[in-house]
């Protein structure tokens, strides 16, 4: 490949790559600072459901989470995967996606969340539900 | 060498690419959408040609689907790297190593892009707009990784390996 033609190649790439940026900007994300008082409910399949509320001024429900387990008994396990927190336990009860093929699915305001939890905005009056579903 | 050698050969080729694939996507697990598995399916092809190393991609994507789960998103993995092989094959006469370079970085960029073409199909426009959306700094980091690791090390593999395939060539 000619020089000239690589160059153009690299441009292009640079290109996509602002305007992919330019699109997380505008569409992603956005957390919001101030007080807010959350509520957090955790379903797992066969268990008793738990609720806490929080009064907080996290701006993700990472954060959420990390100071529900310094004030209550909530707890929770996870890795680092390609694409952010993967939950893989929540108050000790695990969800295995390979075993048993459950994983935790985040709800946020009764809707199925578009984030995971580590970019998922955090609003005064939000309800987050960690659902152990099964796939179908 | 008969036919049979020749398929017994290509069946070893296989299998040992697709062994040093997922070895490969194993060691770096840990480091978010940091992976050597877009160089080695790029080097691959450049080397063994597309049917085997397309042979070792849906391999690839049927072992990884046995290890985690399968899942909605498995269809993703049976399409993604053979996409791969074929834009390296369309590519196969360039010699730069910039040239292998930029496709392993777009690939890394728009690899949530492509996939979410599935996502859609799954649970619609909306949900898979969103999650595209918030995976996009794990493809910036994807592609530019993709770029650097490919720049380091396709022209020592194209050249170890073409090496190897040399030699055992000599041999019969």
């Amino acid at each position: 490949m000619k020089n000239k033609k690589l160059i153009v190649w690299a441009a292009g790439l640079l290109a996509a790559a602002a305007v992919l940026f330019g699109i997380y900007k505008a569409f992603g994300p956005k957390t919001a600072s101030g007080s807010k008082t959350v509520t957090v409910i955790v379903s797992p399949i066969s268990e008793a459901e738990s609720r806490y509320e929080l009064n907080t001024e996290a701006e993700t429900l990472l954060q959420v989470m990390d100071e529900l387990t310094k004030v209550s008994d909530f707890t929770y396990e996870g890795n680092d995967g390609g694409y952010g927190l993967f939950i893989t336990s929540i108050n000790g009860i695990q969800a295995d996606y390979s075993t048993t093929a459950t994983y935790w699915a985040i709800y946020v305001n009764g809707e199925y969340g578009q984030f995971g939890a580590d970019q998922q905005p955090v609003n005064d009056g939000d309800t987050f539900s960690f659902v152990c579903e099964t796939v179908e | 060498m008969g036919k049979t050698g020749k398929q017994i050969r290509s069946l070893l080729t296989i299998a040992a690419m697709v062994a040093i694939v997922e070895t490969g996507k194993q060691l770096l697990n840990a480091l978010p959408n940091i992976e050597v598995v877009t160089l080695l399916f790029i080097v691959f092809t450049k080397v063994f040609g597309w049917k085997k190393t397309l042979a070792a991609a849906l391999l690839f994507a049927l072992l990884e689907c046995i290890w985690w789960g399968f899942g909605t998103w498995s269809i993703v993995y049976f399409y993604m790297w053979p996409l791969l092989v074929w834009f390296t094959w369309l590519i196969r006469k360039q010699e730069s190593v910039w040239a292998y370079a930029l496709l392993a970085g777009a690939f890394g960029l728009l690899f949530g892009a492509f996939s979410s073409v599935a996502s859609i199909l799954l649970v619609g426009f909306k949900t898979a707009f969103a999650w595209w959306v918030s995976g996009i700094p794990y493809d910036l980091i994807h592609g530019g990784s993709n770029l650097v690791i490919c720049a380091l090390l396709y022209q020592p593999l194209v050249s170890a390996l073409t090496r190897i395939v040399n030699h055992y060539g000599s041999l019969h």
